[in-house]
C-alpha cells in the first residue's frame, strides 16, 4: 500500500467550512484511480492532501500514512514548470538531480520519457517557446523520471490532444505494472480517467459512497460523441463575418501556417483541433496580428461590418480589435485588476468624448459592465479577485473582457479547459448568446465532444494547413 | 530501435552539439564576476572599467550564449539615462569653486572636475552594469544554483538568490503579456503615453503575479524534491577541473594585489581628469 488515509479533515485558514470531510481513502501500489468532482468540490485540495502539501494552509485532522514518495503534477496550466530552467532537457532533469541522481542517469531517464511522451525532439527547445500542451508533456516527465511510488495528476489531460493523451496513457500503465500507483483527480472524463481501475466521485469535500452517474454530480464528459454530426446543425449562409486567405505564418525556417483559408459566419461556432504545437494558438494570434517579430506573417484578412470589408493584415493589434476579441490560453496572463468588475470597467479605453461629457461615458461603461457580467454569470463574484477564482472563471473573465469592446469576431484559444458540466453549460450560454446577437467565433480545442456537439464548422490543423 | 528514433536521436544529438562546451563553471563566473567588480570600484581610474567594458563586449559578442542585441539594448537603456544625468548633474553644475572651466553659458559650466567625476561614475556604472548582464541574460536560476553551492552558500541561500534572478525574465514576459493582453482590448500600447496612463494597473498585475508565481514555483520545486533529504547533484552539466579551480583561486589573489599595489601607488594609473587634460 503507498498512501492511506483515514479520517481526514481539513479546513483552510480564515475558511469556516472544511474543504475536505472525513476522507478515507487507500491508493494501492500498481493501480490508477480517478477522483472526480465539480470545480469546488475538493479535488485540487485532496491532490495537496496525497502530496503533504496541506500541513502550512490550514487545520489537518487524520492519519495520513505515506510509504514511498509523492509525485503531484497541479492543475494550473500556467504554473507547471519550474521557472529554475530554460531548457526542455534541463527542466526534465531537475527533479531526478534534487533527488540526488548521478547526471548520467537523470539525463537518460529523462531522456526516455520525453521519447515515451513522443516529445523527444523538443530537448533542445526553449521552454518558452512550448505549447501549453508540450509543457504540461514537460512537467509530467520531470516529475515522474525520479520515479516516485505515487504519481498525483490533476487534471493531467486537460491542454493534451488526444493523441498525446494515449502517449500518456502508455506511459501511466507501463509506470503501474512497475510497482507505481497514479491517482487522477479532475472535473473532466477523459481517455485518462477510462482506465482508471476505479473512479470515485467527490462532492463538496467528501466521497461518495454510492456510485452517482457522471451528469449526476456534474462532470463534463469530454470523450468523443461520434453520434454528433454537422448535419444535425443549422448552418448560416450569410456572407462572412471574417475572411482569411492564404495566411501563412513563417518562423524562422520553420513553417508553422501554410496558406491557410478561413470564413466565419455570422451565428456560427468554428472550431479548430489539431495535434499539441500544431499552431492553433499561432492561428489566433497572427489574426490580431500579435506575433512577435520573430513571425513573418503573409496573407490577407478581412472583416465585413455594416456592409463595409475592411482589411484588418494592414492594422496594428489595437485597431484590429475593434473586430477581433481574443481570448489567450493562459487567462491569468490577461488578468491584471483588483477585482473582476474593475477588470472589465478598464478593459477597453473609452470612447472619445468631451470632458463634460466624461460623467455620462462612464456611467455607459458601468451599465455594460454590468450587463455583461450577467451575461457571463460574473455578477456574483464582481468583488472578487481574480486569481483568487478558479482557472474556468478566470477564461470567463477574460471571455467578458472581450465582449466589453463590442466586437463581432471572438477568438477563444482552448476555452474548455479545467471546466465542469456547470462551467460548460456557462461557456456555451455566453457563446450562444453571443451568435444570436450576430457574432461569430473561432475556438481552438482539445475536446473532441464539445467541437462535435457544439461547433457549427469543424477545421483540424495539419501541417500548417486546415482540413473541413 | 526503429529509423524514426535513431534519425531523431542524431538530430537532437546534433543540436545538442550546438550548446556551448567549453563554457566556464558558474562558479568560475561568479568569481570572475565579482573580482571584476572589485577592480572596477577599487582601483581609481577609468582605464580599468574600459577594460573591463571591452573585455565584456567581446565575450558578448563572441559568446553563443548571450545575444548582442539583447545586451546592447539592456546596456544601453540603463546606462544612456545614467549618463546624461551624471552629465548635467555633475558636468554642468559641478559644485567646486577651485574649477578648470572648458565652457560656461548661464548658471551652467562644463569643468573638467566635474566631467571627470561623471566620467569616471558612467564607466563603473556602465561597467557594472554591462558585466551584470551578460551574467544574468545568459544564465538561469539552475545556473546560478549550481554556480553558488559549489562556493559552498547553503543551499536555501542558493535558492533565494536564484529565484531571484528567476525573476527579472518573468517580470520582463509578465510584462509583455499585459502589455498585449490591453494591446488585444484596443489600447495602443506603441505609445509611451498610453503606457504611462495604464502603468498603475501594469504594475499592481504585475506585483500580484510575482507573488503568485513565487509561491506556486516553490510548490512545484517542493515536489519535484527541493526539500528531499537527498545530496542534490549539480542541476546542470558544466566543465570543471583543476584548470578552473586554480583560476577561481588566483583571480582574487590577483584582483586584490593590483589593488594594494594602486593603493600605494606601486600602479601609477592615469585619473579621469588626468586623461581629460585638463588638471
Amino acid at each position: 500500500m503507498t498512501v492511506s488515509i483515514t479520517d481526514a479533515w481539513f479546513t483552510y485558514r480564515g475558511e469556516d467550512t472544511a474543504a475536505l470531510s472525513g476522507i478515507t481513502f487507500d491508493v494501492v501500489s500498481g493501480t490508477m484511480t480517478a477522483v472526480l468532482g465539480p470545480l469546488g468540490s475538493g479535488t485540487s485540495t485532496l491532490c495537496r492532501l496525497f502530496a503533504g502539501q496541506l500541513v502550512s494552509r490550514g487545520a489537518l485532522t487524520g492519519t495520513i500514512d505515506r510509504n514511498g514518495t509523492v509525485a503531484l503534477l497541479g492543475d494550473d496550466p500556467e504554473a507547471q514548470l519550474s521557472g529554475m530552467t530554460s531548457h526542455v532537457g534541463d527542466e526534465s532533469q531537475l527533479a531526478c538531480r534534487l533527488y540526488g541522481h548521478d547526471p548520467a542517469d537523470a539525463h537518460r531517464r529523462a531522456r526516455n520519457l520525453l521519447e515515451l511522451l513522443g516529445i523527444g525532439d523538443l530537448w533542445n527547445r526553449r521552454l518558452d517557446t512550448l505549447s501549453g500542451g508540450q509543457r504540461q508533456l514537460v512537467a509530467v516527465a520531470r516529475i515522474l523520471a525520479p520515479g516516485p511510488d505515487l504519481l498525483v495528476l490533476d487534471q493531467p489531460a486537460q491542454s493534451l490532444d488526444p493523441q498525446m493523451r494515449v502517449r500518456l496513457v502508455t506511459v501511466l500503465q507501463e509506470f503501474c505494472d512497475r510497482g507505481g500507483a497514479v491517482l487522477i483527480t479532475g472535473h473532466q472524463t477523459d481517455e485518462l480517467t477510462r482506465i482508471c481501475e476505479e473512479v470515485r466521485f467527490l462532492d463538496a469535500g467528501r466521497l461518495q459512497t454510492a456510485t452517482p452517474t457522471v451528469r449526476s454530480v456534474g462532470i463534463w464528459d469530454s470523450r468523443p460523441n461520434d453520434d454528433a454530426t454537422l448535419s444535425t446543425m443549422l448552418r448560416s449562409q450569410a456572407d462572412p463575418l471574417l475572411t482569411v486567405r492564404d495566411l501563412t505564418v513563417d518562423r524562422g525556417s520553420s513553417r508553422i501556417l501554410d496558406g491557410l483559408d478561413l470564413d466565419l459566419r455570422p451565428g456560427e461556432l468554428t472550431s479548430v483541433t489539431g495535434a499539441n504545437g500544431a499552431g492553433k494558438s499561432t492561428l489566433l494570434r497572427a489574426l490580431l496580428g500579435l506575433l512577435d517579430r520573430s513571425a513573418s506573417v503573409t496573407g490577407t484578412i478581412t472583416v465585413s461590418r455594416l456592409g463595409e470589408m475592411i482589411r484588418l493584415d494592414t492594422l496594428p493589434a489595437h485597431a484590429r480589435s475593434a473586430h477581433l476579441g481574443w481570448v489567450g490560453q493562459d487567462a491569468g496572463l490577461q488578468l491584471s485588476a483588483a477585482t473582476v468588475a474593475r477588470e472589465l470597467l478598464h478593459a477597453a479605453p473609452l470612447p472619445p468624448h468631451r470632458r463634460r461629457d466624461r460623467k455620462r461615458v462612464r456611467d455607459h461603461r458601468l451599465a455594460a459592465a454590468d450587463s455583461v457580467l450577467a451575461e457571463a454569470d460574473l455578477t456574483e463574484v464582481a468583488d472578487d479577485h481574480p486569481f483568487d477564482l478558479d482557472v474556468a472563471r478566470r477564461k470567463d473573465i477574460v471571455i467578458a473582457s472581450a465582449l466589453m469592446t463590442e466586437t463581432t469576431v471572438l477568438l477563444l484559444d482552448e476555452p474548455t479547459i479545467g471546466r465542469d458540466l456547470a462551467a460548460m453549460t456557462r461557456l456555451n450560454a455566453i457563446i450562444e448568446s453571443f451568435l444570436n446577437s450576430g457574432g461569430a467565433v473561432l475556438a481552438t480545442t482539445h475536446d473532441q465532444r464539445w467541437a462535435n456537439e457544439f461547433a457549427h464548422r469543424r477545421l483540424r490543423l495539419i501541417d500548417g494547413r486546415a482540413r473541413s | 530501435m526503429s529509423h524514426a528514433s535513431s534519425d531523431m536521436h542524431a538530430a537532437v544529438d546534433a543540436a545538442e552539439a550546438h550548446r556551448p562546451k567549453r563554457r566556464l563553471h558558474p562558479a568560475t563566473e561568479l568569481i570572475i564576476l565579482a573580482c571584476s567588480l572589485l577592480l572596477v570600484f577599487g582601483i581609481p581610474s577609468p582605464i580599468v572599467p574600459v577594460i573591463i567594458l571591452t573585455g565584456t563586449v567581446v565575450t558578448v559578442t563572441v559568446s553563443p550564449a548571450v545575444r548582442l542585441r539583447e545586451w546592447a539594448m539592456t546596456v544601453g537603456l540603463l546606462c544612456l539615462p545614467t549618463l546624461v544625468v551624471l552629465i548635467v548633474v555633475q558636468g554642468l553644475f559641478y559644485p567646486g569653486t577651485d574649477v578648470y572651466v572648458l565652457w560656461q553659458v548661464g548658471p551652467a559650466r562644463l569643468s573638467v572636475e566635474g566631467l571627470s567625476i561623471a566620467v569616471q561614475i558612467w564607466l563603473r556604472v556602465s561597467a557594472l552594469i554591462g558585466l551584470c548582464a551578460m551574467f544574468g541574460l545568459g544564465a538561469d536560476s539552475a545556473r546560478l544554483f549550481d554556480g553558488l553551492r559549489r562556493l559552498r552558500l547553503p543551499s536555501a541561500v542558493a535558492y533565494m538568490c536564484a529565484s531571484a534572478i528567476g525573476l527579472i525574465p518573468m517580470i520582463g514576459a509578465r510584462t509583455r503579456h499585459i502589455i498585449e493582453a490591453r494591446q488585444a482590448r484596443g489600447w495602443a500600447t506603441d505609445s509611451w503615453r498610453v503606457r504611462i496612463r495604464l502603468l498603475p494597473g501594469i504594475v499592481t498585475g504585475l506585483v500580484t503575479a510575482i507573488l503568485l508565481t513565487v509561491d506556486q514555483r516553490h510548490d512545484v520545486l517542493e515536489s519535484s524534491g527541493l526539500n528531499s533529504n537527498a545530496t542534490a547533484t549539480a542541476l546542470q552539466d558544466h566543465t570543471d577541473g583543476t584548470g578552473q579551480s586554480l583560476l577561481r583561486i588566483l583571480t582574487p589573489l590577483v584582483s586584490i594585489g593590483l589593488i594594494v599595489a594602486s593603493v600605494t601607488g606601486s600602479l601609477p594609473l592615469p585619473g579621469a581628469a588626468q586623461l581629460i587634460g585638463g588638471a
